[in-house]
């Protein structure tokens, strides 16, 4: 509907929008050439930043002429009172009503109390090894919306070859990585920042190579990073992704 | 989180509490055989009805009366849709004169939450 509004000036006017115009949360002015862009702000506009109430004068740009401050005036001025003002609950009602919705939890998650892991190397040629982990924590297990559950740490598969100290050489991996949600302690190593470590799971390839003694470089590709389950948020629980991350790292040691 | 993502948000929370009025209207409806004692319930349905004007624009959702948006033309033109003096006509038959589209036109609008509302 926001659309026939702008579709019906370019209509009237027989012409192409070029460019659109507004004022930003910030106060700056935007540009684009975007559509969509604009059918956004105009949505938030209507919306309302606030919800303010008071307006005395309707040709003034005022607080309280968005949606969420006309809602809220009309509930207030206009009296929406179902009892008449009688208590609740109403004589002959029921004293109870089910009313289905979403529950805000806060996650609980317990300290960790022990942990272990297991790792597996097999040296399959002079330069060819796979590497599996598997790290896990042992306690109550962690209280979130989605109720008690063992709490997992980390599966990590990895599969490489390695010699750093030899010009010439090179190592490359992939790697596959899940971490629960409050699983991650921290320490770990990799090259990450911290939030591909908190309810994550992720692929990681990476090269590395000795151009020369003593110098090494580095670089890895993180993709592939979504939620291992739901996070709930004001409204309803989100499932959310978190984008590909390059990292190029260069090494010399003295 | 961009402002239309919060937008959108405020819409559902506005939609819950609606939500939870309809369910009353319901709720109340199944008892009216019960013995009130003489109060009469006045539902949601019957207040919301009573916001709409005579012209049939629901007054619970405010009129779009502030549109901050310039157009640029690719023939150079400019148009300030805020201008009071900018009029146009709507496909559904409303004209807009700065100041008077109703706001139940953005009732089905693609972003959704205020089919509830309105």
């Amino acid at each position: 509907m926001l659309g026939d509004i702008l579709d019906a000036t370019v209509k009237k006017e027989g012409n192409v929008v070029k460019k659109y115009a507004f004022t930003g949360q910030n106060g700056e002015i935007i540009q684009t050439a975007d559509r969509q862009v604009a059918l956004d702000h105009m949505f938030a506009d209507f919306v309302g930043q606030d919800a303010a109430v008071m307006y005395k004068d309707y040709t003034i740009r005022q607080p309280g002429v968005n949606f969420m401050g006309n809602f809220l005036a009309k509930i207030a001025y206009s009296y929406y009172d179902p009892t008449a003002g009688a208590p609740i609950p109403l004589p002959g009602a029921p004293q109870e009503l089910l009313q289905t919705g979403y529950v805000l939890k806060q996650d609980k998650i317990p300290a960790m109390d022990r942990a272990a892991y297991i790792k597996v190397r097999r040296q399959l040629s002079d330069t060819v090894g796979v590497e599996a982990w598997k790290l896990n924590s042992f306690g109550e297990g962690t209280q979130d919306s989605h109720d008690l559950h063992d709490m997992q740490i980390a599966d990590v598969l990895g599969i490489g070859i390695a010699d750093t100290d030899m010009p010439g050489s090179w190592h490359a991996y992939l790697d596959y990585k899940a971490f629960d949600h409050g699983s991650f302690i921290g320490g770990t190593g990799a090259d990450l920042p911290d939030r591909y470590f908190d309810g994550i799971r992720s692929f990681t390839t990476g090269i590395g190579y000795v151009p020369a003694r003593n110098l090494l470089l580095e670089a890895s590709y993180t993709f592939g990073a979504k939620s291992t389950q739901m996070r709930d948020t004001l409204y309803t629980p989100e499932n959310f992704t978190l984008g590909d991350y390059t990292r190029i790292q260069m090494t010399y040691k003295f | 989180m961009s402002e239309v993502d919060i937008a959108r948000k405020k819409l559902a929370v506005v939609n819950e509490l609606v939500g939870i009025c309809e369910n009353i209207d319901k709720v109340m409806q199944e008892s009216q055989d019960s013995a009130m004692q003489g109060v009469t319930y006045r539902s949601w349905q019957q207040w919301k009805d009573k916001q709409e004007s005579v012209s049939g624009v629901i007054n619970i959702a405010p009129s779009l009366r502030y549109l901050d948006i310039k157009l640029t033309l690719q023939n150079g033109q400019s148009i300030d849709m805020e201008s009071t003096q900018y009029i146009y006509t709507l496909p559904f038959g409303f004209m807009k004169l700065g100041t008077n589209i109703g706001g139940y036109i953005l009732a089905n609008d693609a972003y959704g939450g205020v089919d509830g509302v309105l």
